[in-house]
């Protein structure tokens, strides 16, 4: 009885330790700070005027600082951080001395510095009133050169002053430069009830918004109520989304999804082309409805339904700016109004009803707004465009159907598993790498838009991100990658990059020994792509390969010749015919 | 002469007055640079406006508009652009609001020396911005503008404007800002800078409030300019109805005498 209880509690205690091994490896936050990240939390908590660590707390975490960064004692970044955050909440000198010493590099931009200077600006504080600290606290998050000082006196105001410092996030999210700490200031705006200031956001530019690193998101979700550690990539469309139903709160018919209006825009970032050039423009749609808006996101995937909708190209003043760079909404133009053409005349010869815009990569320049944006003339004109939204947008708007008033409240978490799948599937099920590869690719996001001379198309991107930076140096990474290109072919099919795209799989099926599928994908580059610039690439790998194939052919010929007169000179000796497997044959 | 040295002149006339009036010996023609006269109307009605409560300031559809005629025009006087765009921070047309925002962007350039007129447009931007804020959210806004801006003439009016309206609430934000002007470094930086600080220790010290009073005299003001030329004392003392007009000519010491005598006043009793 005794052992059975032995072996009963043994496996109770085994079953503990791996359900805690599970939680580390879901929270990939150095679980040594997580105590102190929760203490934190628990004084965030107090009101302001209340909180305050104990000496030993000071003791301890001047013992980690002072400590290498690193070593046993001196712990990991995670733990400095949160030794720092803990210490703005101390009293004595000496630890006051080391957060400045330690802020004294934060316009450097790292995070230690920038931590320790937002340290600094509540310890230098102290004795201010809350509403004193509140001017305070808002000069400094427009003063701060560390994007982390600023990340963390958003999540200040934010928690401290709520409702009251809301605009001012705003301001500062609109203009942060930090594409994590932009979407960190998202995530405040948008649990915003305020609807003129929810409106106000819908119809800003967050495309720049990064995915926040999941040990960050963890971090916040300690010390911030309220806050689920959310770190996907898919987050700065739930915050928009949720802004917009915000925004559509007080419409009188909402949710009419069947019958949303859209205004069109096409955009033209800054530098890409001259007025008068044929340039690749990027056609956004802006539901203008009374319907909070939707159907208007789009997303790598392997489904799609398509949905015809009329929409009307209005002026920059008419049509609010709501740009997605990194998830584009992808909208073809099918065709133009033979009225649009009649109306622009000359201007327009290379226009004909009928062809795709975006294709041609041609659009008529009327009017240049600060060299960025370029609209058509102001008129109202029908173009039909087909819009495909696929499988990972629907299902995250269904997931953001599920919001209610509190859109990410902690039971949203339900949310969160419809589209891990997806996102699983994409990663290649390695969710830990993300942050830093997901860093490494938005990095290197400029250099590919130059490598690749012609404008962003951004699944085009997406594809060269994920399988050049996201992907895996393996097997299962070409896999993933010939997947991805493939089904890139199959939903653009008139893309301008399908030349670049089918070279591309040309060389990963070409390694990968299916020779049948490379030259199938070859013929087709050089048969429908001829004008290509890889035509030339194309062209010589062809001709190595017809004269790989007719060597190949004269050596299995030459093997069949001299085979056939082994089997005639035997049978004229009587003796029996050479084996299959004697190795004769090829040259 | 395009828009940015238009402007600029007459920052650097009232530059070479300032030093004029540190050096102490220069002509008294130098000195003395008056206040467009062209600008002292509506100078004054700026300051009847400020007069009144946030809520209630509201320029005339004719001013606004005459406003915006005269910012648009090329050979306009820095005495009087600066009073124009200081004043459309209570416009309520978009057609002003739009010309400010291009005035600030053409006259706020990274590199060349910072702009009065840029620093005045930039600031009645946020102004206008903030306009249908509720206080507290407006108080929150211009102070973030505060810290945000790159111009120190934006950073003096945004002072000025947090002064006004909020008084001794704004104190420690004034006095944060202060300490964190950026140290000088072209020659009309410097000056545009040291103006800069020196209105916030203005705007400090007229709060007469004894905890900020010992503050300020724990702070460093050398490089808070006094003796201002007389155009930016005119225009200072218009816009500051918290003060008596003759307290901009005070130099920084005898602000600071009027800090020391807070902070004692205040003091308990042996």
């Amino acid at each position: 009885m005794k052992r059975l209880l032995r072996v009963g509690i043994g496996l109770a205690v085994l079953g503990v330790g791996l359900g805690a091994l599970k939680i580390a490896w879901a929270v990939p936050f150095d679980g040594q700070a997580v105590p102190d990240a929760k203490r934190l939390g628990e004084l965030l908590k107090r009101p302001p005027g209340e909180r305050q660590i104990s000496a030993e707390e000071v003791q301890r975490c001047l013992g980690l600082l002072a400590a290498p960064a690193g070593s046993r004692e001196g712990g990991t970044s995670h733990r400095r951080v949160c030794a720092m955050l803990l210490l703005a909440y101390a009293t004595d000198a000496p630890s006051l001395e080391v957060l400045r010493k330690e802020a004294a590099g934060a316009e450097s931009g790292g995070l230690l510095s920038g931590v320790a200077a937002y340290a600094v600006i509540l310890r230098e504080h102290r004795a201010c009133s809350d509403e004193d600290l509140l001017g305070v606290l808002c000069y400094h998050l427009g003063l701060a050169k560390n994007p982390w000082t600023r990340m963390f006196l958003a999540n200040r105001l934010w928690s401290d002053y709520g409702a009251k410092a809301e605009w001012v996030i705003y301001e500062a999210a609109k203009t942060e430069t930090d594409m994590f700490v932009k979407a960190d200031l998202l995530y405040y705006v948008s649990r915003t009830k305020n609807v003129e200031l929810a409106r106000a956001a819908v119809a800003s530019d967050w495309s720049a918004c990064g995915d926040i690193p999941e040990d960050y998101a963890c971090l916040l979700s300690l010390i911030t109520p309220g806050r689920t550690p959310r770190y996907e990539h898919m987050l700065r469309i739930a915050l928009v989304q949720a802004l917009a139903r915000t925004a559509g709160a007080s419409t009188e018919s909402p949710g009419e999804e069947t019958k949303v209006e859209l205004q069109g825009f096409l955009e033209l970032r800054a530098g890409e082309g001259v007025a008068g050039e044929p340039l690749v423009v990027t056609v956004g749609l802006k539901n203008v409805g009374d319907s909070p808006f939707i159907t208007t996101y789009a997303c790598p995937g392997v489904f799609h339904r398509t949905a015809d909708v009329s929409f009307t190209v209005t002026t920059l003043a008419d049509a609010p700016v709501l740009t997605y760079r990194r998830w584009p909404t992808e909208a073809v133009v099918q065709q133009l109004h033979p009225d649009l053409v009649a109306q622009l005349g000359d201007r327009a010869p290379a226009i004909r009803p009928g062809e795709a815009v975006i294709a041609r990569r041609t659009v008529p320049l009327v009017q240049t707004v600060d060299n960025r944006r370029v609209w058509l003339q102001p008129g109202t004109y029908k173009i039909q465009a087909k819009i495909r939204i696929q499988r990972m947008a629907e299902n995250f708007m269904t997931a953001a159907e599920t919001f209610t008033v509190k859109p990410l409240a902690p039971e949203d978490q339900g949310v969160l598993s419809i589209f891990t799948p997806d996102l699983a599937q994409i990663l290649g099920g390695d969710r830990t790498i993300m942050p830093k590869r997901t860093a490494v690719a938005d990095a290197k996001a400029e250099e590919l838009r130059e490598k690749f001379p012609r404008a962003p198309h951004r699944q085009y991107l997406d594809f060269h991100l994920l399988g050049v930076w996201r992907g895996y140096p393996t097997p299962q990474g070409d896999q993933m990658q010939m997947a991805k290109a493939n089904a890139y072919l199959e939903e653009f099919p008139k893309s301008p990059y399908v030349d670049d795209v089918l070279w591309r799989l040309v060389r990963l099926e070409a390694g990968a020994g299916e020779s049948e599928k490379a030259a199938a994908h070859l013929e087709t580059l050089l048969r429908d792509y001829p004008d290509s610039p890889l035509k030339q690439e194309a062209e010589e790998l062809q001709t190595k390969r017809e004269l790989q194939t007719k060597l190949i052919k004269e050596a299995r010929e030459r093997a069949a010749a001299r085979k056939a007169a082994k089997e005639k000179k035997a049978a004229l000796e009587g003796k029996p015919a050479p084996s299959e497997d004697n190795g004769a044959g090829l040259p | 002469m395009t828009n940015v040295t238009r402007r600029l002149r007459w920052g650097r006339g009232f530059a070479l007055g300032t030093l004029a009036v540190l050096l102490g010996g220069l002509p008294p023609t130098v000195q003395g640079i008056p206040f467009g006269g062209e600008a002292v109307p509506d100078a004054k009605k700026l300051e009847a406006l400020l007069r009144r409560p946030p809520e209630q300031r509201r320029l005339t559809a004719e001013d606004e508009n005459r406003y915006v005629e005269i910012l648009q025009q090329r050979e306009v006087g820095g005495d009087l652009g600066c009073v124009v765009a200081l004043s459309l921070a209570y416009g309520t047309q978009p057609r002003s609001l739009e010309v400010l925002r291009t005035e600030a962007r053409q006259l706020n350039v990274a590199g060349i020396p910072p702009d009065i007129v840029g620093g005045a447009a930039a600031y009645a931007v946020a102004v206008r911005e903030a306009q249908s804020r509720s206080p507290e959210e407006r108080f929150g806004l211009l102070c973030y503008r505060l810290g945000r801006s790159a111009n120190p003439w934006e950073r003096l009016f945004l002072a000025n404007r947090l002064a006004v309206d909020y008084g001794r609430r704004a104190g420690w934000v004034l006095l944060e800002a202060a300490r964190a002007e950026r140290p000088p470094e072209g020659a009309e930086d410097r000056l545009a800078e040291s103006f800069a600080q020196y209105g916030m220790l203005h705007a400090l010290v007229h709060m007469k409030d004894a905890a900020l009073a010992r503050a300020v005299l724990q702070e460093d003001w050398s490089k808070a300019f006094g003796g201002l030329a007389e155009q930016l004392q005119y225009l200072m003392a218009r816009v500051s109805p918290y003060a008596d007009a003759d307290s901009w000519s005070f130099g920084p010491s005898k602000l600071l005498d009027i800090a020391r005598r807070t902070a004692e006043s205040a003091a308990p009793e042996k």
